[in-house]
């Protein structure tokens, strides 16, 4: 049985008329089992690109074909699967035929009839992403699971369809499954997997060797079969008269979940965060309350973890207010160093679009103040990618030059791991 | 006692940047289950004392009644004794369920504990409430009431105020007043005696009141220490009415005030504080009571206390009025007794427009407590009060 514990950072004092309450909940997951064992069956997709440009270099198809072999030998018994090959419309590589419903269960056979099959995927045609996550939905609702997962693969933009049919599909995918998303190369673009992997709850990531994939794809894989707790929700509930600012996941990355918020009864609103193993997240939560006298104390929110409708591990967001400066002026150090890390983020993203729109005086001062807050919140990973882009004449000062011909690849790298957080010192 | 904004919080009660972070955790509640924070002295989730003996102390527990029969003992006798976890489940401010986790389930409202508002009336002419204010963490003002039902002919009002500056002066306080109140509970009314024997005898027995309050708060189990912590104290003050006599005893500068109906009023008590000093040395009221260090007082309860014998006046009844005894918390808002009459009239002027005399003590104490916090409730507030009727002729 899956264990919570969460716990709450925050400095409660507020200065008189005080009214912005912020706090880092950190909840940990330990003893989650593995995938279906929550109760409820699980379900696995794997989808790679089989587009024409993925036989350019035909290093990319190869290792896409190898990668989703391994993958496969990861799920495990029981669990429900399918391999879909995605070009100008999907193609349901295996089971072979949806006569029996479009996924089977997961065993030493039908694993090695999937790798099979897998072997027989050769591309050729155009990219249109949004169709493939339509069948993916569809082919994923055939089957009982609590518990649905997809990973994708491309090597290209998302040019085979009108943009509107991804928005849709990504909307229309949004709860039937988790999607962890990758590009292979550097003819991909990190906003257009960017925006999938955020609204299916998933990560994304850039495999710039197509050497790499095959590992990539087993720990991706392996992550999702060690996931025993189909479905946390974060419950938030705010006084009356309150306003929930904002939620965001801060580690392992950033990912803002104000606008999934589902309300719950008025004072509660309930945030998705998906299916869980042994593993510790991060959360933002800022909320405004309205004033009260110096010395009067209030709950500014109930945190709440709730798996199947069960409060699985609660923390408590408190305001109290009062005249002395030496404690209301203090910041967390968990709030402030996040907050940072959340700047950094916006900043590497506002200043690498800059740079790609034509702006370097944008994108200077932007990539500039994100060396600063790098250096400032001792996030190293960043600073050492940061580096391939620009010259950090002064981290202190946010003093940079663009870098010439810089690698494509280094771009995209700085970019996709621009909301990758490093925990607090 | 006040002290000036921005004094620290005590220790036990400091708020660290992790709730509850996992090496502050101690032993359950007694009282609720929950996690003890490690040095705190009430439980954060439902406010009960941490403490057992403490908690045995301040009643919280169980403590020995010693009602006389005569002598109508307060109904809210119990009032700590008989709720293992003392949290009021109605919402003080908006009237919403207390969740279990001690704060509003509508507002966030901390839940109120019965030790931070109750309220006694023991008979219908004598009331008290005693109140946390809005700026102080926790309760360290105690009431306690002795009462006979024949209204105007005994009663003994107290009120003790934990000395903030020093440890578990709310438990000292609350045990100093109960000590007290059972002294003065053996108090005969010498019905026929002379005026002069029973102002002996009355000031005798509030002496011994004042032993046995001095020996509550000087033996009060001290469970903090921190820098600038001292030993438990708390001030001191009685009034006791019988019949047409009210004798005050004081020790701090909790009051006694006299405000009859129809004459001047006056205040019985005179503070043993700076500022009363500096009074004395001729300097204004309003210009001593607002001075820096004029609440420091000068006598309390406790194991320092440098006096602990009550000082005693003597006033004499002669028509219809209110016995107001009250701490700080009320009195540092309209000092001077005329200021304090002028309020009560107010007040009660308010609840019974008709008929201001006919307002019963305990919705004017709450009345006085609320208009205590509405000026901004910067201490604890006790508020007790004794209806005296017109003297027979």
């Amino acid at each position: 049985m899956a264990a919570f514990t969460a716990e709450v950072f925050q400095n409660e004092f507020l200065p008189e008329d005080g009214t912005e309450v912020h706090a880092i909940v950190s909840v940990a997951c330990s003893d989650a089992g593995t995938v279906g064992l929550g109760g409820g069956d699980a379900a696995e997709m794997i989808i790679i690109d089989s587009s024409g440009s993925m036989e350019h270099p035909n290093a990319k198809m190869r290792s896409a074909r190898q990668a989703a072999k391994v993958a496969v030998d990861e799920i495990v018994d029981g669990v429900w699967f399918a391999v879909i090959a995605g070009s100008n419309s999907p193609a349901l590589v295996f089971p072979a035929s949806a006569a029996n419903g479009a996924m089977v269960r997961a065993s030493n056979e039908s694993r090695g009839e999937a790798k099979r099959a897998i072997d027989r995927v050769r591309g050729s045609g155009g990219t249109a992403i949004g169709s493939w996550l339509n069948a993916a939905a569809n082919i994923f609702q055939g089957v009982p699971a609590a518990q649905r997962h997809a990973i994708l693969l491309t090597d290209g933009k998302n040019e085979s369809e009108d943009p509107a049919v991804l928005r849709q599909a990504i909307e229309l995918s949004k709860g039937v499954f988790q999607c962890d998303c990758r590009g292979v190369g550097a003819d991909w673009v990190v906003q257009e997997l960017r925006g999938i992997s955020t609204a299916l709850l998933g990560t994304v990531g850039l495999i710039a060797d197509p050497q790499n994939m095959e590992a990539d794809f087993e720990a991706m894989m392996k992550t999702a079969m060690s996931r025993g707790v189909a479905n946390l929700q974060l419950r938030v509930w705010a006084p009356q008269g309150a306003e929930v600012m904002f939620v965001r996941q801060v580690s392992p990355s950033i990912e803002d979940i104000t606008s999934k918020a589902v309300a719950i009864s008025p004072l509660v609103k309930e945030f998705p965060t998906g299916a869980w193993g042994n593993e510790s997240r991060e959360y933002h939560v800022a909320v405004k309350v309205a004033a009260k006298p110096v010395g009067a104390e209030q709950l500014a929110a109930r945190l709440q973890f709730v798996v199947n409708d069960e409060v699985v591990s609660q923390g408590l967001v408190k305001a109290f207010w009062s005249s002395d400066e030496a404690l209301t002026t203090r910041i967390n150090p968990a709030v402030a160093h996040y907050t940072g890390q959340t700047e950094l983020a916006a900043e590497i993203q506002a200043g690498l679009s800059a740079k790609a729109a034509g702006d370097d005086v944008t994108a200077t001062l932007k990539l500039g103040r994100a060396a600063q807050l790098a250096a400032e919140t001792g996030n190293e990973e960043a600073t050492t990618r940061l580096k391939k882009v620009v010259d950090i004449e002064d981290a202190e000062t946010g003093t940079v030059r663009l870098k010439r011909n810089i690698d494509k690849l280094d771009e995209m790298a700085l970019d996709t791991a621009s909301t990758k957080t490093t925990r607090v010192r | 006692m006040t002290v000036a904004d921005g004094e620290p919080l005590p220790v036990s009660q400091s708020f660290g940047d992790a709730n509850p972070g996992p090496d502050r955790e101690g032993a359950p509640c007694a009282a609720c289950g929950n996690a003890l924070v490690v040095g705190d002295s009430f439980c954060e989730s439902c406010g009960a004392p941490t403490d057992p003996n403490a908690a045995v102390a301040a009643g919280l527990v169980s403590s020995p009644s010693s009602a006389e029969p005569k002598i109508v003992a307060p109904e809210t006798e119990g009032i700590f004794d008989t709720q293992p976890n003392p949290i009021v489940r109605i919402c003080a401010e908006c009237s919403g369920l207390i969740a279990e986790d001690g704060y509003c389930s509508q507002c966030g409202a901390k839940g109120r504990t019965e030790r931070d508002h109750w309220n006694e009336q023991p008979v219908p002419w004598v009331a008290a409430v005693c109140d946390r204010g809005i700026r102080h963490h926790r309760n360290e003002d105690a009431v306690a009431l002795v009462a006979v039902a024949d209204p105007g002919s005994y009663a003994a009002l107290i009120v003790c105020d934990g000395v903030s500056s020093s440890s578990n002066s709310d438990v000292a306080a609350l045990a100093a007043a109960r000590a007290a109140r059972d002294e003065l509970d053996s108090l005969v009314p010498a019905g026929g005696a002379s005026l002069a024997s029973r102002i002996v005898a009355i000031t005798a027995t509030i002496e011994r009141a004042g032993a046995a309050a001095q020996v509550a708060a000087a033996s009060t189990v001290v469970t903090e220490t921190g820098p600038g912590s001292s030993a438990p104290a708390c001030t001191f003050v009685t009034a006791v009415v019988d019949e047409q006599l009210i004798v005050a005893g004081w020790v701090g500068d909790s009051r006694a005030y006299w405000l009859p109906d129809r004459s001047a009023p006056e205040m019985l008590s005179v503070d043993h504080s700076v500022a009363s000093e500096m009074i004395h040395a001729g300097v204004s009221r309003s210009v001593a009571e607002a001075s820096t260090d004029a609440h420091a007082i000068t006598r309390w309860l406790g194991v320092d206390s440098p006096n602990a014998v009550p000082q005693c006046a003597t006033t004499t009844v002669f028509g219809a009025g209110w016995l107001l005894v009250c701490s700080d918390g009320l009195w540092n808002f309209c000092s001077d007794a005329i200021d304090m009459a002028a309020r009560i009239n107010e007040l009660s002027a308010q609840i019974a427009p008709g008929d201001p005399t006919t307002v019963a003590p305990l919705p004017l104490a709450e009345a006085f407590t609320k208009w205590a916090n509405d000026q901004g409730g910067h201490d604890n507030i006790s508020v007790v009060l004794a209806r005296i009727p017109e003297p027979a002729r």
